[in-house]
């Protein structure tokens, strides 16, 4: 008698872009209590400069997550599409007026005071190492059209909300001027692009039930790392010097 | 211009903000505000927004991140963006701030989408 495996059929493209969304709720950046505290003036300026030297650390890799999945990706209109995005986060000719690491880094140095060198020499919490690595791992051995996935939904696609929510806390109640937090600024409506790009590219490649699966499970894993980036900005907290510029 | 205006947030406690691109790319080619005309209308938006005494904190930044759609400002916390600016664009746009600024004090309703100036 042979048996046959039957395949679980895959999700309709309607199906699966609730599945995804679904996958979303209660864990977006916005749904943690720490972006509220920054938004309502609660956070300390310890936490916020926290809050600045780990999202450098994690901001600074974003290039070569990205150029790692453009190197593996075979279809040039897809390519395009990465290569727009890493010229916006590496360079200074689009969408900021310097690479998002360095947006980041000036963010960092001029709300806490810390030189850059400081700020670079930060020793990273485990968790921030296990993300950066689980990025690392996701662009360099899962399939593209889910490394694209996990970078434009499971992060991106909701960030917008996260940085207006900083911004607008950092102006109103820190005293922090537009010009020195365009880091967070460009990504508020910056980022709509990159999102809307990745949703199209994965709900027209992931045809399979087991492509399906693992953006999902990219989601569950992704959005998991930022629950413990938030929770860690929560507890987190580091010495602001009086060359701090903000007021 | 294009403006897209959205409502006020609710219990704000800071004075609102205006926010301009001012960013001139070194390279020609590619897509910035100053180089398309964001300096001149900086000179005229403050000229305008203190001589009909608007109460708004009036910023400039070197990227709002829509190059393609420069010049651009933004106003803030209500995330109203204000894209393809030109000079003569001025008088209308310090318009819709001074309405925007009258629906926090209550004269006018809060909530107007999409308008276009």
């Amino acid at each position: 008698m042979a048996l046959t495996q039957v395949q679980p059929e895959a999700m309709s493209r309607d199906e699966f872009l609730k599945a995804m969304v679904s996958r979303l709720d209660g864990k977006r950046h916005a749904d943690y209590p720490f972006l509220k505290a920054v938004r309502t003036g609660a956070a300390t300026r310890e936490q916020i400069g926290f809050l600045g030297v780990a999202f450098y650390h994690f901001t600074k890799v974003t290039p070569q997550v990205l150029s790692t999945i453009h190197s593996r990706c075979d279809d040039r209109r897809i390519r395009r599409r990465i290569m727009d995005t890493l010229i916006d986060e590496d360079t200074e000719l689009r969408c900021g007026s310097k690479g998002h690491d360095a947006l980041a880094m000036d963010f960092a140095t001029r709300f806490t005071g810390w030189s850059e060198q400081e700020v670079e020499h930060f020793d990273r919490p485990r968790w921030l190492k296990d993300m950066v690595d689980y990025r690392f791992k996701v662009a360099r051995e899962m399939p593209v059209v889910i490394a694209l996935g996990n970078s434009g939904i499971a992060s991106e696609s909701h960030a917008p909300e996260m940085c207006r929510l900083i911004s607008d806390g950092l102006r109103e109640h820190y005293g922090v001027k537009d010009e020195d937090q365009e880091s967070w600024i460009v990504h508020i409506e910056g980022d709509e692009d990159h999102s809307e790009t990745a949703f199209k590219v994965v709900l027209d490649n992931c045809s399979t039930r087991e492509l399906q699966q693992m953006m999902l499970w990219c989601i569950d894993e992704y959005t998991r790392h930022w629950g413990n980036f938030w929770r860690a900005c929560e507890k987190g907290a580091i010495p602001i010097k009086a060359s701090a510029r903000s007021s | 211009m294009k403006a897209l205006i959205r409502p006020w947030p609710e219990g704000f406690a800071a004075r609102p903000t205006l926010t301009l691109c001012v960013n001139v790319r070194a390279e020609e080619f590619m897509p910035s505000c100053g180089r398309r005309g964001s300096l001149e209308i900086r000179e005229r938006l403050e000229a305008a927004l203190r001589s009909r005494g608007i109460d708004i904190d009036f910023q400039t930044i070197k990227c709002l991140g829509l190059c393609d759609k420069g010049p651009n400002a933004r106003l803030a916390p209500s995330n109203s963006w204000f894209t393809a600016i030109g000079a003569a664009d001025v008088p209308a746009l310090v318009d819709v701030v001074e309405s925007e600024i009258a629906k926090i004090k209550g004269e006018m309703p809060n909530g107007t989408h999409a308008s276009s100036a």
